[in-house]
Parts: structure tokens; C-alpha cells; sequence
């Protein structure tokens, strides 16, 4: 009872005192080259989803739609995955459906959908995709197939804002899942977005099975991470790692829960020879480099402001947003956070991909941990 | 009555006789003297410290800790306090049972005719310690004074107003002052936003957009209830929005940040806000 304040305490002290880990000069093994990493990073957004996150959807999914199948006019017709909001679950889901479900008649949608600039259209938005016309083509189509169908909509962030009439669109589907009972309903959202969810619209009072995403194993992510190492890098030199390894334990508890996560640690934790690199920072080494698993640890967090904090906790809730929709929710005018992201751009706690914002998955856990301690609501860590 | 008399026979005075006093102090030399200033010297500069300390560590460290630290001031302060007295009594005083009955009585005397109000004060001090009726870093209203209590000294507490002000109260208003408590030892603290609409108004419109605009504000704490409390009034519709920030600190910041959001969005939905009578008059 006493303990948990007192570790959370000790857990948020080294972020404000200690800034960042300065390697030693005298070391002889060195961070990777900012080049390498970046071919490496390129490498590991290739890798496929991880074995074990297919599986658990699979067996959920399964023990899901017999439940219904026994009896289909109960409303327990929608299955709820969960992962980190530094994890897009939108791939994963997809994934999952690709190996067929022959009973079953899949429609996937929202692939690929974006929060639109005015989020108030959100809710027509998701009326036109999820009640097209019913042409008389259509109607006789759909007669023919008598299979029950699975609607997937993958991610849940895109349909909603936190602004006010921004989760109309969420309480939409909610209504629209419970009332269609002949239909069984699969949704992916993060613990992040969940938690908000169930706050402002007692989402989980409609959608009531919710599973979340495993943890990895120390032996799943070393099978999931090797193929990146497997295949030379174009002008780069063989990497290698040495055949002892320990430290993947040590991966698998810091990170475990989320696979890009553990994917960025094991990225920063690689190492090399001082000597394999020439006076600019590149590799010399003709051959085979031989690279160094240190053991993994989190990035350090700078010292965050009241402004980051809400910029954080909303991206987080969101998991990806443009400035004006991260303006807009927080009800400050663009320019004034403007500074703010950039700052933290710059730290590496945000990354941009196009106009979107998101937190950079390495910083997840101390984030967790800095905006429990100041009394935000979190999703599950 | 009888019992008062045999405590304190009439014609007796209760100021003891000079040789009790005089076997009471012991002898004063230049050693002793500077003895006890720097012991004083030391208890005033931890005192200081303890509160610079405190307030520095607490603004720094998540907001969770923060009211903990800021809680304990008063508990170090006062231990601080009774060994710096314990020990000046020990350095200046013959401390024999007959010594502090004639001490008490001397000091109760000295101190009824010349310090009642400063003594009245550090008594309340220490009663409300005990009683709680307010901690450091609580929201409090005394009187006409409305704000966080920044500082619990021997005699006063100090609030910071909204207006960045600091107000020095005695703590003997404590005997007769009711003390509104808003946030009483939590980071929370309820904020009540007052609107008006027209009786034309879309009610439940407009209480749907006070909940909405609640959700929505970041400053909400999310973990506890949002309620609306509608009533009405000869010219117009009252909704009360009630939620809670996250840090009571930032309540008339966020209450800015609701009003912005609910007066956007009935802007949108063209809800009509009353002609206060005032107005229909003129």
C-alpha cells in the first residue's frame, strides 16, 4: 500500500535528475552509426507482426464468434482488441483476417481513413461508409450469401476527437454494434483511447469483450527481431551478433508488452567496435561487423513542462494527430503549441510522419509513469 | 468551586517569591549566553531551511508528491521547535519539579497580561494541527480571503491568493471563523461553472454540451464525476456544470477553458442565452 507511492516516486526521480546516459570516452564499443540505424529502423518496419499477436486475436476471435454463433440474438456480438498507444493495432487486425474465415463473410473498413479536418464530419463519415445504399444489386447479392458477416474496423482513434461532439462518431458505432445483433463486430483501439472512452461514453457497457494484446516473450522477440540482422544491408557490411546473448531477457521484461517498443530498445542497445569506425563516424570494416547486445534500457526523459504534458497525454489518447486537431483539442490557438512540439520534436519524444504527430515508442514507459504521477488518467502499462 | 479555592486559596498571589525565582534561572556566563544565541541563530536558519527546502522539492517533483511534502512542513517544523526549546530550557533553567510549577505559574501570568492574542494564536496553531481542518497546499477560504495555504508559521498561516497576493491570517480565527476547505488534503478540487439560457433555450441540448465541454477540457480529471444541475430562475434556465482539474491550482484556468468551449459550441447550435431583467427593464 505504502510501497507503490514510494516506487512510483523513485521511478520518476531518475528522469528528473539524470540527463540522459553520456557514454564513457574510454569505452571501446560504441552506439551504431546514425546512418546504420536509420537502415536498420527501415528494416524493422518491414518485419512482419509478430507471431504471437496473430495467434491471440485468432483464438479470441474464435472463442468469440462460436459464443455468438450458439446464441446470436444476445448483444455479445462485438470483440474488442487492445493494444499500446505506440503500437498500431490497424495492421495487426488486418493481418489477422488475411488467412480466410471461410464461415464468415469479413468486411473490413476505415482502411486507411484519416481524422478528417473538421472532426464534426466524423459521424457522416462512418454513416456513409457503414450504411451504403441498398441497390437492388446489392440486396440480391447479399440474400445469396447467407454466411453471417464480421464487420472489422481496425482502429477506433481515427473516428473520434476529444473536443465537444468529437465522439459522436464512437457513440455511433457503440449504438450501431448493440442494435445489430446479426452481425458480429471486431474493433481495434488503444488502452489509452479505451480508458477515455469509457469515461465519456461507457463505451465498455456496449462493447464488453475486450481482449489485449500479449506480451513477448524473450524468445519471440529474439525469433521476431534476427531476420533484421539475417540479410546484408545495401552498402553496409555483414552484421553479426555473437552467439551468447543474455540480454533479450532483460528486453522481454522491460519491454514485452509492446512490440515496437522492445523494437526501438533493441535498436538503441546495439552496439560496436570503436575501432570498426573511421574519424567521420562511418564503418570501415570490409568484412563482417560483429555487433554488441548492451543491455537495454529506457531513454531518458527530459524535464517536461505543464503544456508537454497535456501535448503528450492528448497524443496518447489519440495516438496519432495533425497540429490543428492537437490545437483544437487542447483549446489553444495553433501558434501556441506550436514551440512546444517542436521542442519535443526535437528531444525525439514526438515524431512526425507527414502533418501526424506521434509519441515515439522508446519514451512510452517513462511517459507512463510521468503522467500517472501527475495524476492523469492512463491506460493500462 | 471548593476545589478551585484549595487549588488557588484567595489571598495568595500565584507570582512565586524572588528566591524561587532566582533558584529557578542558572547562572548566565558569556559561555551560556552564546550557547544559547547560536542555538537560536541554528533553529531560525533550519526553520527557513525546512520551508525553502519543502517549497523548492515540492514544485519540482510530480504533482502527486508535491502536496506530501508541502503536508510534512509544519510536522519538521515543530519538532525542530521543541528540540531547539527543550534545549534552551535545559541551558538556562534548573528544570526540578518545584522549578516548573513556579516556571508555569510565572510564565501563565507574564504571558495572560502581555501575550494573550500571540499566545491565543500558537495555541490555535497547534490545535488545528491536530484538528486538520486545513493542510498546507489546501484551497481554503477564511473570511473574505479565498486561497492556497502557502506557509503555516508559529502564529500565522499565509494564503496566496488568485491575485498572486499573500495574505498573513492569525491562526486564532480558527476559534470563531467557519474555513471552507475545498480540495482538504487532495490534488482535486471541485470547480462549479455557472450558465444562463433563455427559457426558449434547447435544455437538454445545452447540458449535453456542458458534459461534453467537461470531457473534453483537458484540465478535467477524468477519474471523478462531471454532474449538471439545472434549475430555473424568473428570467432564466441555470445549469451548473460541477468537475473536478486535475490540480486544483488550475481551476480558474480551466473554468476559462470551459467557458471558451461551451460558449463555441452554443454559438453553433444557436442557443439562446436570457435577457437578464436588468435588460428588460432598461
Amino acid at each position: 500500500m505504502v510501497g507503490k507511492p514510494i516506487r512510483s516516486f523513485l521511478e520518476a526521480l531518475p528522469g528528473r535528475f539524470s540527463q540522459g546516459q553520456t557514454p564513457d570516452p574510454t569505452d571501446d564499443i560504441t552506439e551504431l552509426p546514425p546512418a546504420l540505424r536509420h537502415q536498420l529502423s527501415e528494416k524493422i518496419k518491414q518485419l512482419p507482426i509478430p507471431q504471437d499477436y496473430l495467434a491471440a486475436v485468432h483464438e479470441a476471435l474464435k472463442e468469440a464468434l462460436n459464443a455468438w454463433q450458439i446464441s446470436p440474438d444476445t448483444s455479445n456480438n462485438s470483440l474488442v482488441v487492445l493494444s499500446s498507444p505506440v503500437e498500431a493495432i490497424a495492421p495487426i487486425l488486418k493481418a489477422s483476417f488475411q488467412d480466410d474465415l471461410p464461415d464468415y463473410e469479413v468486411r473490413q473498413f476505415l482502411g486507411g481513413y484519416q481524422r478528417p479536418p473538421d472532426p464534426l464530419t466524423i459521424l457522416d463519415h462512418l454513416r456513409r461508409e457503414l450504411e451504403p445504399e441498398q441497390t437492388a444489386d446489392k440486396k440480391a447479392e447479399a440474400e445469396k450469401d447467407k454466411r453471417p458477416t464480421v464487420m472489422v474496423i481496425p482502429s477506433l482513434e481515427p473516428c473520434f476527437l476529444r473536443c465537444i461532439q468529437g465522439w459522436e462518431g464512437i457513440e455511433y458505432l457503440q449504438a450501431l454494434a448493440s442494435q445489430d445483433v446479426s452481425r458480429f463486430w471486431v474493433f481495434g483501439c488503444n488502452h489509452w483511447a479505451w480508458a477515455f472512452l469509457e469515461k465519456v461514453c461507457q463505451v465498455n457497457a456496449y462493447l464488453e469483450q475486450v481482449i489485449c494484446l500479449p506480451e513477448l516473450t524473450a524468445e519471440v522477440l529474439q525469433t521476431w527481431l534476427d531476420p533484421v540482422l539475417a540479410e546484408p544491408l545495401p552498402d553496409s557490411p555483414n552484421l553479426k551478433f555473437p552467439e551468447d546473448q543474455g540480454n533479450w531477457e532483460s528486453l522481454a521484461n522491460l519491454a514485452g508488452e509492446t512490440s515496437t517498443l522492445a523494437a526501438q530498445l533493441w535498436l538503441q542497445s546495439l552496439r560496436l567496435q570503436s575501432s570498426d569506425l573511421n574519424e567521420d563516424g562511418a564503418i570501415t570494416a570490409e568484412a563482417t561487423v560483429e555487433l554488441q547486445f548492451a543491455k537495454p534500457a529506457f531513454p531518458s526523459l527530459m524535464s517536461l513542462e505543464a503544456l508537454d504534458r497535456y501535448i503528450l497525454h492528448a497524443l496518447l489518447i489519440h495516438r496519432e494527430m495533425t497540429r490543428s486537431h492537437l490545437a483544437l483539442s487542447l483549446g489553444e490557438a495553433e501558434r501556441r503549441i506550436r514551440s512546444r512540439v517542436q521542442v519535443l520534436q526535437r528531444e525525439g519524444i514526438i515524431i512526425q510522419w507527414g502533418r501526424r504527430l506521434t509519441v515515439h515508442p522508446a519514451h512510452y514507459h517513462r511517459l507512463c509513469s510521468e503522467l500517472a504521477n501527475n495524476n492523469f488518467l492512463i491506460g493500462k502499462t | 468551586m471548593a476545589m478551585l479555592l484549595s487549588l488557588f486559596p484567595l489571598g495568595q498571589p500565584a507570582i512565586p517569591s524572588e528566591e524561587t525565582i532566582e533558584s529557578l534561572f542558572k547562572d548566565l556566563t558569556l559561555g551560556v549566553a552564546i550557547h544559547a544565541a547560536l542555538a537560536l541563530l541554528i533553529t531560525y536558519g533550519l526553520l527557513l531551511a525546512i520551508r525553502s527546502f519543502a517549497n523548492a522539492i515540492s514544485e519540482k517533483v510530480p504533482r502527486r508528491f508535491r502536496l506530501q511534502i508541502k503536508q510534512s512542513v509544519p510536522f519538521w517544523r515543530g519538532l525542530l521547535l521543541t528540540f531547539a526549546l527543550s534545549y534552551l530550557l535545559g541551558l538556562l533553567l534548573n528544570l526540578t519539579g518545584s522549578n516548573l510549577f513556579a516556571l508555569t505559574g510565572t510564565i501563565a501570568v507574564a504571558l495572560g497580561f502581555a501575550f494573550k492574542d500571540y499566545v491565543s494564536a500558537i495555541m490555535a496553531g497547534v490545535v488545528s494541527l491536530f484538528e486538520g481542518p486545513f493542510r498546507m497546499g489546501d484551497r481554503i477560504q477564511i473570511g473574505d480571503h479565498y486561497g492556497e495555504v502557502v506557509d503555516y508559521g508559529f502564529r500565522t498561516l499565509r494564503l496566496r491568493t488568485p491575485d498572486d497576493n499573500t495574505v498573513a491570517i492569525p491562526h486564532s480565527v480558527i476559534w470563531s471563523d467557519p474555513i471552507s476547505n475545498a480540495n482538504s488534503g487532495q490534488l482535486e478540487a471541485q470547480v462549479v461553472t455557472h450558465f444562463y439560457f433563455s427559457h426558449e433555450a434547447d435544455i437538454s441540448q445545452a447540458v449535453n454540451i456542458l458534459y461534453q465541454a467537461a470531457y473534453s477540457s483537458r484540465y478535467t480529471q477524468l477519474k471523478l464525476p462531471v454532474v449538471v444541475v439545472v434549475s430555473e430562475d424568473p428570467w432564466a434556465t441555470h445549469l451548473k456544470l460541477k468537475s473536478y482539474p486535475i490540480d486544483a491550482r488550475d481551476e480558474f484556468v480551466y473554468q476559462t477553458d470551459l467557458v471558451l468551449r461551451i460558449k463555441q459550441a452554443c454559438a453553433r447550435h444557436r442557443l439562446p442565452y436570457p435577457r437578464g431583467p436588468i435588460l428588460e427593464e432598461e
